[in-house]
């Protein structure tokens, strides 16, 4: 059986950080993401689930937290019917953040014709570009007459698990056609959201968000990628040191079955798919590689176990 | 007609959740433009299955033409070698426009403002300048208040509702919105709406409850943000 490896953030000083990425690579742990912000570093990372305690407990020496963060590894899409102020900057920016919090990349979506209740739709681009991700959480309105009858157009197409979010409490998932998880309390806002009670429900939209992944990576598990994507991050990393040159605030986004990578696809894509394992095969053998529909990045797409016929 | 900010502020919707949730934004956009010590009665309809948003205000009369001596003290100063026109701001809600006018007539080289609350203005002649400063006009907040009226309609009716049609006529201000064409027994359910608005008394023990139970406060909130300073 393969290691089981569990998605942690590290919150703490700066000074000898370094140590907690010393003891992550020799456990076999994979760090996903580094953010320092003056005196403090937070790191995602995957841990090996056996090599947890020694993790934390170095944590502890070094007077800084570990704690799970489920989402990390999701890249989520925050998809908002349109770009005007009913929906930015609250309440869709403020879920984009929350959703952070425990880990996940969020990317901000504004529909270009998503308004309304007769003409709303979603077009072919904007569907490509949602599927490219891992979920879809949709931030509706107050009204419940549109979140049950007219707004499930804009999940026609949609691919990957949806979660809808809106005003009214009452809703149940089955009376949105289309949608996986309906989550209330939130819709429309034209303030920060912080009193108690909204960020209870950002709280709970985190704790239901887990639960769908947890859910994903179950059925993920049945028939697991060919490589681990954490991996496959750090093979390229290691292989393509252009990445640090890149200007995008995280030039490699890991996604439960592969990585963004930021980079221009025409110049780049050849390089990332010779991107060699120690055990031999490359990148191109294990995964999928294809211009992404955002800009002009690269998307790995790693494929499944059962496709490829093994496992490294 | 003698009106207290916002003395009847309803919203009305089939759900009543739902309607509170409109009546929070409206809040938070009527404090957002300042608009809530103009605005004395207003009430809102929404019918989201047949696409429609009504809404009917009655203004409070509007607010007169603010001079300089109205938001600062103004006076001579000499400073560092050399004399200067001396304004000291009391009530700042008004500075952008002070600001906008101190810059036009003096430009931005000659207007030194150090802390929030003192601006120096260079000129030849501080003494004439500072005697003559007060009485000038720097906003006129009933100009504005037709065009935030719109920008507060827009803001707070519901998306893609692009079909609109407004009147203001003294101090009256009709808003309809809808994805269809309206239709002449919706204007005129939105001029029932006025005239009952109109005829309404407003009773004060409930409108004290609507501050009190009001979770977030937004009316208070409002009402507080027109005068932060």
């Amino acid at each position: 059986m393969g290691t089981v490896y569990e998605p942690y953030v590290f919150n703490g000083g700066v000074y000898k950080h370094g140590r907690i990425i010393e003891l992550l690579e020799d456990v076999g742990g994979y760090l996903v993401n580094k953010m320092i912000t003056l005196t403090e570093v937070t790191m995602d990372m995957v841990i090996p689930e056996e090599d947890v305690p020694l993790i934390e407990e170095l944590a502890k020496r070094q007077l800084g937290t570990l704690t799970k963060s489920p989402l990390t590894g999701v890249e989520i899409a925050v998809v908002s019917p349109t770009l005007a102020s009913h929906h930015l900057p609250h309440s869709a920016c403020d879920i984009a953040e929350y959703l952070r919090h425990p880990g996940a990349k969020t990317t901000m979506i504004g529909l270009a014709r998503g308004m309304g209740r007769r003409v709303s739709l979603n077009d072919d681009f904007e569907r490509r570009l949602i599927n490219e991700h891992d979920l879809a959480l949709y931030c509706l309105g107050a009204f419940k007459d549109c979140i049950v009858n007219k707004k499930p157009r804009l999940f026609e197409g949609v691919e990957v698990p949806i979660v809808a979010t809106g005003g009214p409490g009452d809703i149940r998932a089955e009376e949105i056609s289309g949608a996986d998880m309906y989550i209330g309390n939130m819709g429309r806002r034209s303030h920060r959201m912080r009193s108690a009670d909204e960020i209870n429900a950002l709280d709970v939209m985190n704790d239901r968000v887990a639960e769908l992944v947890e859910e994903m990576r179950q059925n993920q598990a049945k028939d697991p990628p060919a490589v681990l994507p954490a991996r496959a991050m750090k093979e390229i990393e290691n292989q393509i040191p252009e990445i640090g040159k890149s200007l995008a605030p995280s030039p490699l986004v890991l996604k439960m079955s592969g990585v963004r990578v930021k980079l221009p696809y025409d110049l780049f894509h050849e390089r990332v798919r010779e991107v060699e394992f120690d055990e031999g095969p490359k990148l191109g053998e294990l995964a999928d590689i294809t211009k992404s529909k955002m800009n002009d990045y690269i998307l790995v797409q790693i494929k499944p176990k059962s496709e490829v016929g093994f496992e490294i | 007609m003698n009106m207290e900010p916002l003395e009847i502020f309803t919203v009305y919707s089939a759900v009543e959740t739902e309607a509170a949730v409109y009546r929070d934004i409206t809040a938070d956009v009527l404090s957002d433009l300042r608009l809530a010590s103009a605005v004395g009665r207003i009430r809102i309809e929404i019918y989201p299955a047949k696409s429609l948003y009504l809404m009917a205000a009655l203004l409070r009369d509007a607010e007169m033409p603010i001079h300089i001596s109205d938001m600062a003290a103004v006076e001579t100063s000499y400073e560092n070698g050399e004399d200067y026109v001396k304004i000291t701001i009391d009530r700042e809600k008004y500075m952008p426009d002070l600001t906008r006018y101190l810059w036009a007539k003096y430009t931005p080289a000659n207007v030194i403002q150090n802390d929030r609350w003192t601006i120096l203005v260079r000129t030849t002649d501080p003494k004439k300048e500072a005697a003559e400063l007060p009485l000038q006009i720097i906003a006129n907040p009933s100009k504005n208040l037709h065009a935030d009226m719109i920008e507060f309609s827009v803001r707070a009716v519901p998306e893609g509702f692009r079909v609109r049609y407004h009147t203001f006529e003294n101090n009256e201000f009709m808003f309809i919105a809808s994805e269809d064409i309206i239709e002449p027994n919706q204007s005129e359910h939105a001029k029932k709406m006025m005239a009952n608005l109109r005829d309404a008394v407003p009773d004060p023990a409930e409108t004290k409850k609507i501050i009190e139970n009001d979770g977030r406060g937004a009316r208070r909130r409002a009402e507080n943000a027109e005068e932060e300073h």
